[in-house]
Order: structure tokens, then sequence, then C-alpha cells
């Protein structure tokens, strides 16, 4: 016989903060008369926090001159570059630390948060700098996106690099008796978020309702709605409402289609005439032989800013993941002219690589 | 309409936590640990798996809803040995602060034990192990031990119905290798050569040989082989009288099936992660019946 060993209880209570925090052991009585208090065993005295690393590489090419305003530099470019630090504090409590490295400029903190997830009621907090949630996309950084910057349709609302707030966002599931896996979502953070470099006071709000199963067995449908009320960049303040859904088919795990949709609906209070804005995107994603990914956006947005006007942008791309770390794609994109502008054509080659398991790539 | 959406979502979040279902949820990773597990925990537990069936629990992409599983599970069983990485983090973002998690492997004779330092070079592969054992009988035994250990570390009152289905289960599994030792008897000391390292204990449970090298069709594993690859394996195959490739369908079949075509050998297909979508897998001894009837019947192809 080859396995003639009796098990002991192998059941792992897994040292993560929602843990039961262990038990001291008794205090005893020693030979001599005095209390011994034994150490606790198991604890670890040294910070091991998970790290990852993450960089995005880019180089593009353009119809549209110089001199037109739209221009960006051609040289390839580091889009982004970050450290990740994630560890569990307490048996209650998790923080990351994330610290970006822009290719020019000094080194910056996009994220720095606690996370308290055992609270009453099942519900967590989170407080500090971080991503917020709102639609589809806005919990990914750039370089996990699917598509190679984040569509007009969402990034003209909100920014093209997606939301950082500074504040607490507080998650929740929703009981019902349909066993429905309802999720609520609130933010309450600095007013800036959408006003970059604003001093106003006031605070912004978020939130989303978000509702998901699988489907066909093998695949999944999701969809929910983001709300927000802040501060606008134009006007006295904007309200933002976002629309999302995403279907998942996939037949076998070699044949994965995903369809994405989302819209934004903005209103920009005190615009007078340029109060409404809209925008919509949606991008199908096949994802096949494991590795590969060829993907087809479509975004229609108002311009958030003059020249108004609406724009139609499409980016057929292809995506090869090297491995599990590293990713190359290559997207062409075609955007329509607002007034006299010239239409914009771009072919974009992207490689970004990502280790450790805390920024994976889409 | 604003102020209506925050008043909903406020109102909804706040109802009372007791209208949550009450029963002893249980999810594991795969279909064969879900099969196990409510086998052992019969009518006490409900059981569901995060991997579809017919996926590949190593290569897996959790959906949405999979966080909501964990987070009302009372246990989550996972194989363990890096083959779920993916999981870790949907526990950890899962919120369910009384859940217990259970990795299974423990107490496995494992092989595939990297020497020295391992990195990324090596591609996917498992530091600690290799983790497809499911195909080993005794591997299943150990496995069903261990998922009593949990259900009963979980639900202690139920300890004695755990005892007596693993009891049952034991029974059945002994009855099956003596059918199965039979079945693979013929074919001891035989070659075959597996796309992936998903065979190894297979082959040491019924005394096959994988010739090393090449050991696998793979050159790393999770890296679709190039062609010098291709021809090398081919060459060492002819050396090596191998009579039997074995491939898996979540895996890239066409070169799989050049390579037994070029050697003029037999090609097996069957997917390890099939309980519930063959009609002939409805349980662990029965994807075990299934598998090492395939097996033979291709081995078998080649021998007569």
């Amino acid at each position: 016989m080859r396995f003639t060993i009796s098990l002991p209880i192998f059941v792992v209570v897994v040292a993560l903060p929602w843990a039961t925090p262990v038990a001291l052991p008794a205090a005893e009585l020693s030979n001599d008369g005095h209390i011994v208090i034994p150490s606790i065993p198991g604890v670890p005295k040294t910070f091991l926090p998970d790290i990852g690393i993450a960089g995005d590489f880019a180089f593009e090419r353009m119809n549209i001159p110089k001199t037109d305003p739209r221009y960006v530099s051609e040289q390839p470019k580091i889009r982004d570059g970050q450290v990740v630090f994630f560890s569990p504090i307490d048996p209650y409590t998790n923080a990351q630390f994330t610290i970006d490295l822009p290719e020019n400029g000094p080194a910056t903190i996009e994220e720095a948060w606690i996370y308290f997830n055992k609270l009453p009621g099942s519900t967590s907090v989170r407080v500090g700098r971080f991503l917020p949630r709102f639609g589809l996309l806005d919990l990914m950084n750039t370089f996990q996106l699917p598509m190679l910057d984040r569509p007009s349709a969402i990034g003209n609302y909100l920014s093209p690099d997606g939301m950082i707030g500074t504040g607490a966002e507080f998650n929740a599931y929703i009981p019902n008796p349909w066993d429905w896996n309802l999720k609520f979502n609130m933010n309450a953070v600095r007013g800036d978020i959408l006003a970059t470099g604003s001093d106003t006071t006031d605070l912004a709000y978020l939130a989303t309702i978000d509702y998901s199963r699988d489907a066909f067995t093998s695949g999944s449908f999701q969809s929910g709605v983001s709300v927000a009320q802040a501060p606008s960049p134009v006007g006295r303040s904007e309200t933002l409402v976002d629309p999302y859904v995403q279907l998942q088919f996939a037949p076998t795990q070699r044949k994965i289609w995903t369809w994405s949709a989302e819209g934004m609906l903005a209103q920009r209070h005190g615009q007078g005439s340029e109060d409404d804005k809209n925008g919509f995107y949606t991008f199908l994603d096949y994802n096949f032989a494991l590795r590969y990914h060829l993907g087809f956006l479509v975004d229609v947005a108002d311009q958030a800013v003059a020249p108004y006007g609406k724009q139609l942008g499409l980016g057929p791309s292809a995506t090869w993941f090297l491995s599990d770390n590293t990713r190359m794609r290559l997207q062409y994109t075609h955007e329509t002219a607002l007034a006299a502008q010239k239409p914009e054509e771009k072919v974009s080659l992207q490689v970004t690589f990502s280790l450790g398991n805390l920024k994976q790539m889409d | 309409m604003t102020r209506k959406f925050f008043t909903l979502i406020s109102f909804l979040a706040m109802m009372s936590p007791s209208a949550w279902p009450a029963r002893f949820h249980v999810v594991t990773t795969t279909d064969y640990t879900a099969a196990l597990a409510r086998q052992i925990g019969g009518d006490k537990v409900d059981v569901e798996s995060l991997v579809p069936p017919g996926f590949n629990a190593d290569l897996y992409s959790p959906r949405p809803q999979d966080l909501y599983k964990i987070h009302r599970a009372k246990l989550f069983i996972m194989i363990g040995l890096n083959l779920e990485d993916w999981a870790r983090d949907l526990v950890t973002a899962a919120d369910n602060p009384n859940l217990t998690k259970a990795e299974i492997y423990h107490g496995i004779k494992l092989l595939d034990i990297p020497k020295g330092n391992v990195d990324y070079s090596f591609g996917d592969i498992h530091p600690s192990g290799n983790p497809h054992f499911q195909l080993d009988p005794e591997a299943g035994r150990i496995m069903a031990r261990n998922i009593r250990d949990a259900l009963a570390y979980s639900d202690p009152a139920d300890k004695e119905t755990f005892d007596k289905n693993l009891a049952d289960f034991e029974n059945q599994l002994t009855e099956g290798e003596k059918r199965w030792n039979a079945q693979m008897a013929p074919f001891k000391g035989f070659a075959f050569i597996p796309y992936h390292e998903s065979w190894d204990y297979f082959a040491e449970a019924y005394h096959l040989v994988i010739p090393e090298p090449p050991k696998t069709i793979e050159e790393k594993p999770g890296f679709v082989p190039s062609p010098r690859r291709v021809e090398e394996v081919i060459k060492m195959a002819k050396d090596k009288n191998v009579k039997l490739i074995v491939t898996e369908p979540y895996y890239d079949v066409s070169v799989a099936k050049t390579i037994a075509e070029r050697l003029g050998v037999p090609f097996l297909n069957l997917s390890l992660y099939d309980i519930g979508l063959n009609p002939k897998e409805k349980d662990y001894i029965s994807m075990l019946d299934y598998s090492v009837d395939q097996f033979a019947q291709a081995m078998g192809s080649h021998a007569h």
C-alpha cells in the first residue's frame, strides 16, 4: 500500500482576516509558583505582503498631423507602471498600497486603502484612496482593459484612466427571497473625483447595484446600474447613470464569447443647452485556443467639452497572451471627425506584463 | 431619480440578514470533488462546484457568481497545490467570515515535485507537486476521507452519517479497484505519452510507463509545443516503443493527433472533468469506470 498514513484532521482554517482569531493558550502555574503565559502559536512576526508588478508599453502610429490638438507623441512609451503590495494586517482587515510609476514625473500613490471585511450583516467597508466601483470597467487599470483604452463613451465623463477617489466604500449583499446574487456598493469620496484639480469641498456619491448569475451551463450573465452625483468639471454638478450588461457564452474552454455593453447618461447641471450628454459602447471578445482573443469595439459618444458633437469609434483588436503574465495586443482604431477635424486612424501595439496575483489582466 | 435609486438600495441593504437561506452549503472547485462531497455528505449538504463540467480547473477563469457561491458557503473544498490559484482571490474577496477552507491533497503521495528553485521560466508548473491525481483510486480514497473530515469539522452533529457514507464509498471503490486492475493488467509495462502531466498517477497505479524524456508532449507545462518539440517527441516516442498518445479536449488536440498519426499509434482524447456532462460519468466511481474503459479500449486497439 502506498498510502498508509492515518490522517489527522487536516482542515485548514485559513489565516485570513475573516478567520476566527487564534485563542490564547490558558495561563498555567509554573513549578516555582509564577504564572506562565505561553506565546501565541502561529503568529508571524515578519511582514510578507503579496507583491505585484505591472508594466504597460505602447507604440502608436496615427494619421493626424502634429499640429492637430488630438496628436499625441508616437514615440514608444510606458503607459503605466505599478508596484502593488497587499496583505492582511489583522484578523479583520486587509490593506493594499499601490505605487504608480509614470514615464515622466515623480512616483505617486495610486491606491492606499484598508478594507474591513468582517462587519455585521456580511457587509464590508473600504477606507482610503481606491478605484471605486462604477459600471463595468472602472475597477480596472488601463492596462487591464480588454481593449487598448477606455472607450470614449465612458472615458469622456469619468476620465481616460478611470476614477480614483479618496473616501469610503460600503459593500453588502442584498438579502432576497430568491437567493439572487444582488450586490450593493456605495462610495462617498472627495468631490474632485470628476473635476480633477478643483478645490470643491462637496463630496461625490457613487452607488452600484449589480446582479449576476451563471448562464448557458458554463457561461455567465451580469447586469447592473451605477449612479453618481458629483461636482462637475464643467457646470455646477453632474449626475451620471451607467447601465451595463455582460454576457458570456462558453461552449468549451477553447471557445469563449464575451459580449459587453455599457451606456453613460450624463447630466451636467448649469450647462444650458449642453446639459445632457450620452455615450454607449459595445465590445465583443472571442477567446480561442486559450491564449488568443479577437475583439471588436463600437464606441459612440458625445464630446463632453467643446467642440461638442457625437463621435463614432471602431476598434478591431487581436490579443495574444504569451503566458499568464505577458500579453501583446494590436489594435486599429478609427474615430469619426468632429466639425472640421480629420477622422483619426490609429494603429497601436501594446505589450503588458503583470507579475503576481494582484493585477490580473483581462 | 437619483434619490429614488439611493432610497431603494438603502432599503434593500438594510433588510434583515435572517432572510438568508440557512442551508449547509458546500462549494468545491471541481466536478469530481463535488461528486465526492455529495456522496459523503448525502442529504445533509447542498453541493455546487465552481468549474463547470468539461472545463479544466487549472485553466479556469472565475465567473461573477462564483464570489456569491463562496460568500454563502459554510465549507469550501479545493484540491490545493496551486491547481486553483484563481480561488485564492475569490476567497479573499467573498467577504465570508464563517467560511472553512479545506485543501484535500493532504496525505496523497505526491509526484513531480520539482527540485531546486522554481520560477516563471518553468512554465505553469505546480511547485509543490502534481495535483492531477483524480484517476488514481487510492488518491480518491484519501480525498474522500479528507472530505469526510472537513464535513465533520463543519457539521459535527452529522459525523455518523458522513462516516457511514464514507464506508459505503470505500466499499464501492474497493470493488471498483478489482475491476480496474483486471482491465488494465494486460497493459502492464506499456508506454504512452500524455499531452500534459495529467496521467502520472494513473500510470503509477496501473504499472504503465510514461517515458522520460519526453514525459509530455508539452515542453513546458501550459505552453503549446513548437514544431521542433513535436519532431523531438516523435523521435523519442519511436525509440521508446510508445503505444498510445493521450490528450484532453481543453489542450491543443490537433498536435497530439498529428503525433499519433505520424507514429501510427492510437490516440485518446479524454476530458478528466466530465462528471455531469458525459451521461456515463455520474459520480466519482463511474468517472473511473469510464476513464479506465476508454484507456483500455484505446490501448487494446493497438495491442490487437
